[in-house]
């Protein structure tokens, strides 16, 4: 196998993520409603099919993103869609920034409580998304020195 | 570059990858401690101690003086919070609609905020609501406020619902009692009113006394004392000839009452009477 290919860092690097997309928040989903006074919506049990498909796709990506060496066109391309997928991953999870939750109290009173983080998420979108020009940069940089090596690879 | 050599551009390279993994780490860390702001004991709310004094009449508007305290325990400032209050009565009748002035909390401070919530009275007599009957009102205090360098906007608040009594629980007239008084034909009407405690203030009362045709009979004038059990007599100086005729035919008798409080409030309300028969 030429160098330019890294099975070993690509199982690391897909573990590495899927430990804080899918394996952290789903623990977490697990966990943490039992030390809440109040029951979670069921609309929290779609998102934890959407972390577990999603996240794992990210990881995914992640993985074939470091298993082709720098220079290569599909480094490239499963680098930005790793980054695509993470941005989705956060949208989706953060519910784009806006969340609302509206509960009852013993009857009493009604409480609703939001949160609008949309200008936060667009800022770590656009730092997300960034890293995928990091891709693109890095295949636009390093494909002469890919080419070169792939020459010297045939030639000798 | 050299066939081997390092490739132009690595510079413009590693700034991309160190600003995106900067940015993100930053920004991942800014969201993360603003959701800890949730967390109990970050953002401590000290509610108000509701005393006697707190309820004011002034004006024609009932004011609750009140105070809490607010702290920020998080790892933000707080900025441009304020508090609504909203009161309806009956689901219908929007009695107040109050905003504190916006302050600013800082990390680890925390902040008295004072609020003066009026209650314009008049929307509310004039539409009858709270007499003689108690009414529901439904309370939304809501707090709002933006942290975390003005990224995020938050706002919650809490609905209840509550019954109280009513303004003026009794308007009540006695029985009337036509009689001469030297030569003159007086009509007696004994009356008690019962109001709410803190509308402690010397409201003008104008009685207008009609037969069934509408026709006026006579007019008194009272200031009566509220806040407290009042009990008083009125009398309305009646035509002789109308007199007669009322001791002949008894009949009912509608005695119109117009209350002025203090601040231009007033009130009308009109009641059937019966005369005894003679």
């Amino acid at each position: 196998m030429p160098l330019r290919y890294h099975p070993a860092k690509a199982v690391a690097v897909a573990i590495g993520n899927a430990i804080p997309l899918v394996i952290l928040p789903i623990a977490l989903m697990r966990i943490l409603p039992s030390f809440l006074p109040i029951e979670l919506p069921l609309e929290l049990q779609g998102l934890e099919k959407f972390i577990i498909s999603i996240g794992s796709l990210a990881a995914v990506f992640a993985g074939l993103a470091a298993f082709y060496g720098k220079g290569l066109v599909w480094r490239a391309v499963f680098g930005s869609a790793r980054q695509g997928t993470r941005v989705a991953w956060i949208y989706f999870v953060f519910s784009g920034g806006l969340i609302s939750l509206d509960f009852g109290l013993f009857d009493f009173a009604e409480i609703s409580f939001s949160l609008d983080f949309q200008r936060l998420l667009y800022i770590l979108y656009a730092a997300i998304l960034l890293m995928a020009v990091y891709f693109i940069l890095e295949f636009v940089v390093y494909r002469e020195t890919q080419r070169v090596e792939e020459y010297s690879e045939e030639y000798y | 570059m050299g066939a081997a050599g390092r490739p132009k551009g690595r510079g413009i390279l590693l700034t991309v990858r160190i600003v995106s993994v900067l940015a993100s780490l930053l920004f991942s860390a800014l969201l993360i401690t603003t959701i800890l702001l949730a967390m109990p004991g970050n953002l401590e709310f000290i509610p108000p101690e509701m005393e006697e004094g707190d309820l004011r009449f002034e004006d024609g508007i009932l004011y609750l003086d009140t105070s809490f305290t607010l702290g920020n325990g998080g790892y933000h400032d707080i900025t441009n919070f304020s508090v609504t209050v909203q009161a309806i009565v009956q689901d219908d009748l929007v009695v107040t609609d109050y905003a504190t002035t916006p302050v600013n909390i800082p990390v680890g401070e925390r902040r008295e905020v004072g609020i003066s919530i009026p209650v314009d009275l008049e929307p509310l007599l004039s539409s009858g609501y709270l007499l003689f009957e108690p009414a529901n009102v439904s309370f939304t205090i809501g707090m709002s406020g933006t942290t975390t360098r003005g990224l995020i906007d938050f706002a919650a608040s809490v609905t209840f619902e509550q019954q109280f009594d009513p303004l003026i629980s009794d308007f009540s007239f006695g029985v009337l009692n036509l009689s001469q008084d030297s030569g003159e034909w007086v009509l007696t009407v004994p009356y008690t009113v019962d109001a709410a405690s803190f509308l402690q203030e010397p409201a003008n009362a104008t009685f207008s006394i009609l037969d069934d045709t509408g026709t006026l009979l006579g007019q008194a004038n009272a200031t009566i004392d509220l806040g407290v059990p009042v009990a008083g007599n009125l009398t309305f100086d009646i035509d002789s000839a109308k007199a007669m005729e009322l001791l002949a035919d008894p009949q009912d008798l509608t005695i119109q009452v117009t209350l002025e409080l203090p601040g231009d409030l007033t009130f009308t309300f009109e009641t059937v009477v019966t005369l005894p028969g003679g």
